[in-house]
């Protein structure tokens, strides 16, 4: 497993990388900037590593070897929740950085908590996809995906972000103003969603031929 | 028979083809050849076999497990080459095999290297690169590799030339020879494999028409060589694919044992001559029905 687990994790830690890039320019220069859009990027950057890592992947090798399709399932969802967390715990760091002395710094956590807790779900949704239906399918659905999110930002003026986000920003503020459980709770659906569908994609790589 | 391989009612529905209820024991310690037509179902038996997809209804047991709960066991001790081998292609035969060996229990590093060194395959050439025959002596190399009792082989002398399909061909001889290992293999042709096969079966248009020892099959099918006049017109209506030729003509015979008296005086007056008849005539004979 450990072998999946490596040649996967390199998408991963790539991504990773020019994720982070821009934002450093921002927290040396002073407050603000890049940071307040980097929470919208994380399901972006991490649909790309289940692209980019299921375009290299050969699983007509993995089948000729002694591993199970569960096996294989559970290391793709298990990099990507680790994945997940790292993008948490870098948006929380920044953040801090950021805003800490700020009012506004409370939404900033719940958009980090918000669009990382979305995000996963919606990588094991791209799995479920590739193994069902294909590369070529996960192709379309992820580049039409981060089309969708990245024309209109840039079409319109980037100082209108917000507006682009419109809903994440509302959910997000809705959060922060909440109680603290209530994020907590969003933590632990997630979880479980993300834990069924899990299940749901091991019968989908036992089942389909498509991802061969 | 001690059944290394079983599979039962095994079948895989496709929108335009199906391999239909295909039921056989596979003994242990022989060569077991399956040979068919393009586009008969073989490759899609041998995946089926190999647990590579899923069977639509049946199952299939091997070494008395079932790949349901024992999979990564059974795949531990089976070595399966496909007809087309996919790897990691921009990266090096080397790295696929580090990559390959620690999923295996009994990995055999050293086996390794010096199989794909008699296969003159450059570890770090990469995969994209080798021509097809080039991965399937990979694919071997890495199916001989750790300690295998069984192989599941589709089409491996394909794309070959014919040193290293006498180098395969013996290499599987060789594997079986402990009385052990098996080998089970999937091939369009019969060049070669007809001589360590074991036992013969026959696929066509999905189904497994036809099963048998071979040497029971070589015992009962003939060609009968004979000069013009030396057999009677309702002897000869019951041969098949006849030749007739300037100096003699000859026909394949279903079942020796049957004419065998009938042929006697033929025989021995020299007018007659019966010999072995070849593996692919017979299954030619069979795929049209004769």
């Amino acid at each position: 497993m450990f072998a999946i687990a490596r040649k996967t994790s390199f998408f991963y830690f790539t991504h990773l990388v020019t994720f982070c890039a821009p934002a450093w320019p921002a927290l040396l220069k002073g407050k603000g900037g890049i940071i307040s859009m980097l929470a919208f990027w994380v399901p972006l950057w991490l649909s790309s590593s289940v692209l980019w890592s299921e375009k290299q992947e050969s699983y007509a090798l993995l089948r000729m070897l002694p591993v199970t399709d569960r096996e294989i399932v559970r290391t793709k969802f298990g990099l990507a929740l680790a994945a997940a967390f790292v993008y948490w715990l870098i948006l929380l760091l920044f953040n801090w950085w950021a805003w800490e002395s700020s009012w506004e710094y409370p939404f900033y956590r719940a958009l980090a908590n918000l669009t990382c807790a979305v995000s996963l779900p919606l990588v094991a949704c791209w799995y479920i996809v590739s193994w069902r239906f294909g590369r070529s399918a996960l192709t379309v659905g992820v580049l039409a995906f981060i089309a969708l999110a990245i024309i209109p930002t840039f079409a319109l003026n980037i100082d209108r972000w917000d507006w682009i986000g419109a809903p994440g920003i509302a959910a997000a503020r809705w959060l922060a103003e909440g109680p603290w459980y209530l994020q907590f709770c969003i933590f632990l659906i997630v979880l479980a969603a993300y834990y069924g569908l899990m299940q749901v994609a091991v019968r989908v790589k036992q089942k389909s031929e498509a991802s061969l | 028979m001690n059944a290394i391989l079983e599979a039962a009612s095994l079948t895989k529905r496709y929108h335009d083809f199906t391999l239909g209820d295909i039921s056989l024991e596979i003994p242990g310690g022989c060569i077991v050849a399956f040979f068919g037509p393009i586009g008969a179902g073989k490759t899609t038996l041998m995946k089926l076999l190999a647990h590579q997809i899923p069977a639509s209804t049946g199952a299939v047991r091997v070494f008395g497990l079932s790949y349901d709960d024992r999979e990564r066991e059974i795949k531990n001790r089976i070595g399966y080459v496909p007809q087309e081998p996919s790897f990691y292609a921009d990266r090096s035969v080397g790295f696929n095999a580090r990559f390959a060996a620690p999923f295996f229990e009994r990995w055999d590093g050293g086996a390794f290297y010096r199989i794909l060194d008699e296969f003159k395959i450059s570890r770090e050439k990469p995969v994209k690169h080798l021509s097809r025959g080039q991965k399937t002596l990979f694919s071997i190399a890495l199916a001989l590799s750790h300690e295998a009792d069984l192989l599941i082989l589709d089409e491996p002398t394909a794309g070959l030339d014919i040193v290293l399909r006498r180098t395969i061909l013996d290499r599987l001889r060789q594997f079986v020879s402990d009385g052990e290992r098996t080998v089970v293999v999937a091939s369009h042709i019969t060049d070669g494999l007809e001589e360590i096969a074991e036992y013969v079966n026959f696929l066509d248009e999905g189904k497994l028409v036809f099963r048998s020892e071979k040497d029971e099959l070589l015992a009962r099918w003939k060609r009968v060589h004979f000069r013009e006049g030396a057999l009677s017109p309702d002897l000869i209506r019951q041969f098949t694919d006849v030749r007739v030729q300037p100096f003699g003509s000859s026909g394949l015979i279903r079942d020796f044992s049957a004419v065998r008296e009938q042929l006697a005086a033929g025989i021995a007056a020299g007018d007659v001559k019966v010999e072995n008849a070849r593996l692919d005539e017979i299954l030619i004979a069979m795929l049209k029905g004769e």
